[in-house]
């Protein structure tokens, strides 16, 4: 880590990690030794070997294969989920910090209700009521995300709003939307930056949970979270299958934070009072 | 913004907002309802076995008021839950009430568990951290706080259940009774919030000890006991108490998992099982609870805030 640039070290290390993973998941046709699918019941719980680099499971599916394809799941819902969720609270707060009392006061009071169940709650029980399926359960995580961008996105705007540069401009007579443009937005870029890494890891593990729990991606269909919670019943037996899966949200998790640590430090954002 | 509304004034605002904010979530448990699919009078005949005829089903939907206009069916329900009648089970008929009242103290047992080594150990490390700052022990520490962070919960419990249930046999893998089986689970639940807020803690207790209150009393000659104690703390507190309040609603939220993994029979496993059933008004029931405790929880940690930092009143750091 140089002296010039704090946290370059840690950006470079998450950014390379998440990079890494997200090839390698993409390119699953090519790598995955087999299809994740296929059944070989005379192959069940093999432990790692050279034809299963990972062992296979209960069924006899290759978890290499399994891990790389589920991967894709994990991966692009939660990128998606978090993205949506992203735009919609930024839109939300910095619309609140605009508007005048009263739409400020609706607005956030809507984001307040979607605030205050606590976790994955909201994500759960959507998923639970819609079932399944890719398109809600994305829909589901970003309904549980947005209302906390909401919050610090209003937030960051009231700070912006009142510094000196803004009031300057606004006194040179700037149109509303320049100022948003080139004054207010930029100033919020960074600490959005830092919370974008960390909810983004934080959703990919709610997804893995939804997943565990039975609520996400359907059976066979791989899912890191679906195949940690079917390891859990052979874990005796075959410990090793449980160490992939976990491991795989783990590194991306991890990858997430380092970036958010990363980008914390380089703009020496210290104020924790948003998170 | 700099005017200073009394406490009284403040609490009547806050509680106001909680009123409106709680009638929001009441809005959002009772759509449920509607965007779930499936008819609810079909799904309660065929859990009693019988077969869901046409005529048996429009005579169930009649007495459970389900033909009637969606904000009739809400206000009627809203009258009954503000009376604390949650319903009926859609399987087992008994009342959710009695049904969540006897899933209650487990949850509470292993939240309070989890909070207590949440608020000792995020001390502890936060603490640490600053005590042999740059040293060996923050250096450990911090890569090690990021990465227990980073560790999903039900990963973790799956680790610890592999190494001291399976492999050393010290505690059960699963279950519920007596502290052996708590602290698996408390642990799963509580490493990662822990370590978020000693990280934290460490950030806050560096920022205070650039102030000038410190070098002061460091100027003095006091004992570093004394300005941990009575200078540090007090202030490093006032923040953390908004933390910890934070962290029991990642708590609550977490408690749905770690529950369904040690088999615990709490409320999040009930939350489960009754959204794999399909039992809406248990999950109506334990969706409302979480998101009382949690409101109310915050609440009651901003108002302590206040009681503890006059600093706050006079800013009118509002709602």
């Amino acid at each position: 880590m140089s002296e010039r640039r704090p946290g370059a070290g840690r950006v470079w290390a998450g950014g390379l990690l998440l990079a890494l993973m997200a090839l390698a998941v993409w390119a699953a046709p090519l790598l995955a030794p087999q299809d994740p699918l296929r059944v070989e019941l005379g192959q069940r719980l093999q432990p790692p070997s050279a034809a299963h680099l990972l062992g296979t499971d209960q069924l006899g599916r290759d978890q290499l294969s399994r891990l790389l394809y589920g991967g894709r799941v994990s991966l692009l819902a939660g990128l998606a989920a978090s993205g949506a969720a992203l735009v919609v609270g930024l839109a939300w707060g910095v619309g609140a910090g605009l508007a005048g009392r009263t739409g400020d006061f609706l607005l956030m009071r809507t984001a307040d209700v979607g605030l205050a169940f606590p976790g994955l709650l909201l994500a759960l029980v959507l998923v639970g009521a819609w079932q399944g399926g890719m398109v809600a359960l994305v829909t589901a995580l970003a309904l549980t995300g947005w209302a906390w961008w909401a919050r610090l996105s209003r937030g960051l705007l009231r700070e912006a709003k009142s510094r000196e540069y803004v009031l300057g401009g606004r006194a040179l007579g700037m149109g509303g939307w320049r100022l948003l443009g080139c004054y207010l937005l930029p100033q919020m870029w960074p600490p959005v930056a830092v919370a974008a890494a960390m909810k983004t890891g934080w959703i990919i593990v709610a997804l893995s949970a939804l997943g565990y729990l039975g609520l996400g991606i359907q059976p066979p269909h791989p899912e890191w979270g679906a195949m940690l919670q079917q390891s859990r019943l052979y874990m005796s037996r075959a410990p090793w299958l449980m160490l992939a899966p976990g491991g795989a949200v783990f590194l991306v998790v991890l990858a997430c934070n380092l970036i958010a640590e990363g980008l914390r430090r380089r703009w020496q954002i210290r104020e924790v009072r948003w998170l | 913004m700099s005017t200073a509304p009394s406490l009284s004034a403040w609490l009547a605002r806050r509680l106001g907002a909680v009123l409106l904010v709680l009638w929001g979530v009441s809005l959002v448990a009772f759509s449920l309802q509607i965007i779930c699919p499936g008819d609810p009078a079909e799904l309660i005949l065929r859990t009693r076995y019988e077969t869901p005829a046409p005529e048996k089903v429009a005579q169930l939907r009649q007495s459970m008021g389900l033909e009637r206009p969606a904000h009739e069916q809400y206000l009627a329900w809203l009258g009954r839950v503000l009376c604390l009648d949650l319903g009926r089970s859609y399987r087992t008929g008994e009342p959710v009430a009695a049904q969540i009242a006897a899933r209650l103290p487990a949850t509470l047992e292993l939240a309070l568990a989890s909070f207590a080594l949440v608020v000792v150990l995020s001390t502890l490390l936060g603490l640490c951290a600053v005590w042999r700052r740059g040293r060996w022990l923050d250096r450990v520490l911090q890569p090690l706080s990021l990465g227990l962070v980073s560790l999903p919960s039900y990963w973790l419990a799956l680790l610890l259940i592999a190494l001291f249930a399976l492999d050393l046999g010290w505690l059960p893998v699963a279950g519920f009774g007596g502290p052996a089986t708590l602290v698996l689970p408390a642990l799963t639940l509580g490493l990662g919030t822990a370590a978020m807020q000693g990280r934290v803690l460490r950030v806050k207790v560096l920022e205070a000890l650039g102030q000038d209150y410190l070098r002061f009393a460091m100027a003095k000659g006091l004992s570093p006991a004394r300005i941990v104690l009575r200078h540090l703390l007090p202030n490093a507190l006032v923040p953390m108490i908004t933390l910890w309040s934070m962290s029991l609603g990642s708590l609550l939220g977490g408690v749905v998992v770690v529950e369904t993994i040690f088999a615990w029979p709490g409320l999040g496993r009930l939350l489960v099982e009754s959204l794999l059933n399909r039992d809406l008004p248990l999950v109506q029931g334990v969706v409302l609870l979480m998101a009382l405790a949690f409101v109310l929880s915050s609440l009651i940690a901003d108002l302590v805030q206040r009681l503890l930092d006059p600093r706050l009143s006079v800013e009118g750091s509002g709602v």
